[in-house]
């Protein structure tokens, strides 16, 4: 008799290499000092360590010997105590970035996260919802689609119907960080290179909020839509300046298409720090402020991408860049990320606090941001704070300097 | 008691090789490729040839990943992991005979390493319990922390304070390992008690010490390709 889901192992849900990274992991800690949650929370019982012992936990207690022999079921508390770990994480990766045996942890959790799901446990509070409202509206802030550009979208532009380049603006910056995509538009115009857009129905959410909640069943639907879209305007490179988007869209989105993509995928400020170098894009007007620049973690520990953004920054004249001190791979997560903030609210606020408060320290006359995740709940937290600092995303800076 | 202590002693092989073959088994049960790994731009290819190999085999022997995480935990770990190591070496006078001449040498470095083993142990506890601020210890590492700690206090005791009989021990050890074990043990208690640890050890042997290594050379590998997961222009 076939096992039901609930009876399948809690190892299904992991590759080959994660299963040995569960192994590796030596329980040393180190991670905690760098674990967002934990700075706000304090509860090592929901640290990365933890959650990776919980899961050994329920791999053992339904597939070992023991188990085997016997049949066994993992635990009720456990289970319902690792679920609430593993969707208040950020998923910001930062764990996996200092982890002394290399667990990319920002790969772990959302599998696990999956296989929570796939047992009725997961996902929590308004993450559940978000299933039913991508497919009724195409995103997941439950938003018209037709009022998906119109707030922002510059009436003049012209967009050719097909493109080498296309732009996609994504539904957290178009619903939630209208400055930052019409900044990313402004932007591109100015280098007048032809871009396309899909239209405003057809640009639906890229998956992520969905991949990273575990809840899997409606992102092939999705990427085909979205891939078959772009191929059909002829695009070789599609550019986006969300960081979660451009995640999804070049590790996920081939597995859920089922080949390797048309085209190429970009994050704006590598295309737009390239056009800078070769002088096709001049900056015209000075800034003589202090910025500090903060590195999305799905940007830097997710891509890669570090310097493009600093060196769009240093090419501003007058502009003296601050940085924060952690940076770079081992950035500190805004409070934003894994769609928690959907759910854990304070924590996203007071992790967003934690990176005002140092800007504010610096004296930064500018928070630089370049992810509309942590656009939206950056300005969020620092809502009735009495730091401030006014927060703007790059492209949206970049446009008013042109 | 020789016998049981051999009933022991392959008890603990036997947990030991069962948790090895489950872990096979998870791993070849395992999906070949998930949404982790599939990646765009040939990252697969990012790393390959011995300079790439002697660099994460660097990592691996000097833990070159707590280094960066951690230099005072670091320091701790290495001498205690390297201390280990010249230590097992040199119990390999009890295992086989005749006594190769390598291992002889290893006397005054043994002797040395008895030392910086239990005074490792001890800098870990402190650094960990007293100085870290995430002052994390987990339950497992606990366990295993004091069962090495009381092996080599045991070792370091039978060396130093109570010697045992060597030929007692070599011709009981040669018993198990030939599958004709004596019927009497060694006449020395604490030697016992050493033994026995040891055999708790091998029993809980962690899985970090087999899968740790393949993990850092996947680590090593990932983030030298990470630029490549986009597709910058040329």
């Amino acid at each position: 008799m076939p096992k039901s889901k609930k009876e399948e192992g809690f190892s299904r849900c992991l590759s080959k290499e994660q299963l040995i990274e569960l192994d590796a992991c030596t329980q040393c800690g180190e991670c905690i000092r760098y674990c967002p949650v934990q700075d706000v929370t304090g509860n090592p019982a929901i640290s990365p360590p933890e959650k990776i012992r919980m899961f050994r936990e329920f791999i053992k207690g339904t597939e070992g010997l023991k188990a085997a022999l016997l049949g066994g079921e993992a635990d009720p508390k456990l289970l319902e105590e690792f679920t609430k770990a593993v969707f208040e994480c950020t998923t910001c990766g930062a764990c996996g970035d200092i982890c002394t045996v290399g667990i990319e942890t920002q790969r772990l959790w959302p599998m696990m996260r999956k296989e929570m799901v796939r047992r009725g446990l997961g996902p929590i509070g308004g993450q559940k919802e978000m299933p039913g409202v991508v497919d009724r509206t195409g995103n997941p802030y439950d938003k018209p689609a037709g009022e998906r550009f119109s707030p922002w979208l510059p009436e003049n532009l012209i967009l050719p119907e097909k493109a080498e380049y296309a732009y996609y603006a994504g539904c957290s910056g178009a619903y939630e960080a209208m400055p930052m995509v019409r900044g990313d538009v402004l932007v591109l115009r100015a280098i007048g290179e032809p871009f396309t857009m899909l239209p405003s129905e057809n640009e639906v959410c890229c998956g992520f909020p969905l991949f990273i909640t575990g809840q899997h069943d409606l992102l092939s639907k999705l990427v085909k839509k979205l891939v078959d879209g772009y191929a059909e305007k002829g695009v070789k490179k599609l550019l986006c300046s969300c960081p979660c988007c451009v995640n999804m869209m070049a590790r996920d989105w081939p597995l859920f298409y089922g080949k390797a993509l048309p085209f190429g995928i970009m994050h704006i400020t590598q295309f737009v720090a390239h056009r800078i170098n070769e002088g096709r894009l001049r900056i015209k007007k000075e800034l003589p402020e202090r910025v500090i620049y903060h590195d999305p973690c799905y940007l830097s520990r997710g891509v890669g991408v570090i310097e493009e953004p600093r060196e769009i920054l240093r090419s501003i004249p007058g502009a003296m860049l601050l940085e924060f001190e952690r940076r770079g791979l081992k950035s500190r997560c805004c409070g934003a990320g894994g769609a928690a903030r959907k759910v854990f609210h304070e924590n996203a606020i007071a992790m967003g606090r934690l990176t005002i408060d140092e800007a504010w320290e610096k004296k930064a006359d500018k928070l630089i941001l370049s992810c509309p995740a942590c656009y939206s709940k950056v300005n969020e937290a620092s809502f009735e704070y009495d730091k401030q600092v006014p927060i703007v995303d790059i492209m949206e800076l970049l446009a008013g300097l042109l | 008691m020789g016998y049981f202590l051999a009933a022991l002693a392959y008890l603990a092989l036997t947990a030991f090789l069962f948790r090895v073959a489950w872990r096979f088994i998870l791993l070849s049960r395992a999906k070949k490729e998930g949404p982790a790994f599939i990646l765009t731009n040939g990252m697969n290819a990012a790393e390959k040839g011995p300079l790439f190999a002697l660099r994460a085999m660097l990592d691996i022997l000097l833990l070159g990943r707590l280094f960066r995480a951690n230099p005072r935990l670091w320091l701790g770990e290495w001498l205690f992991h390297a201390s280990f190591i010249i230590l097992l070496l040199w119990h390999l006078r009890f295992l086989i005979e005749p006594v190769p001449l390598w291992v002889w040498r290893l006397h005054t470095a043994g002797k040395i390493a008895s030392y910086v083993f239990l005074s490792s142990i001890v800098y870990i506890f402190f650094i960990r319990l007293a100085v870290e601020r995430s002052k994390y210890i987990s339950r497992s590492n606990l366990f295993l922390l004091i069962v090495i700690f009381l092996i080599g206090l045991t070792g370091f005791t039978i060396r130093n304070f109570y010697p045992a009989d060597l030929v007692q021990i070599k011709e009981f050890v040669a018993g198990i390992f030939c599958f004709s074990p004596l019927r009497g043990a060694p006449n020395s208690n604490l030697f016992i008690v050493h033994f026995l640890l040891v055999l708790l050890f091998f029993a809980n042997l962690p899985g970090h010490i087999f899968a740790a290594p393949l993990s850092i050379i996947e680590a090593r590998r990932r983030e030298r390709g990470l630029r490549s997961v986009l597709h910058a222009e040329e």
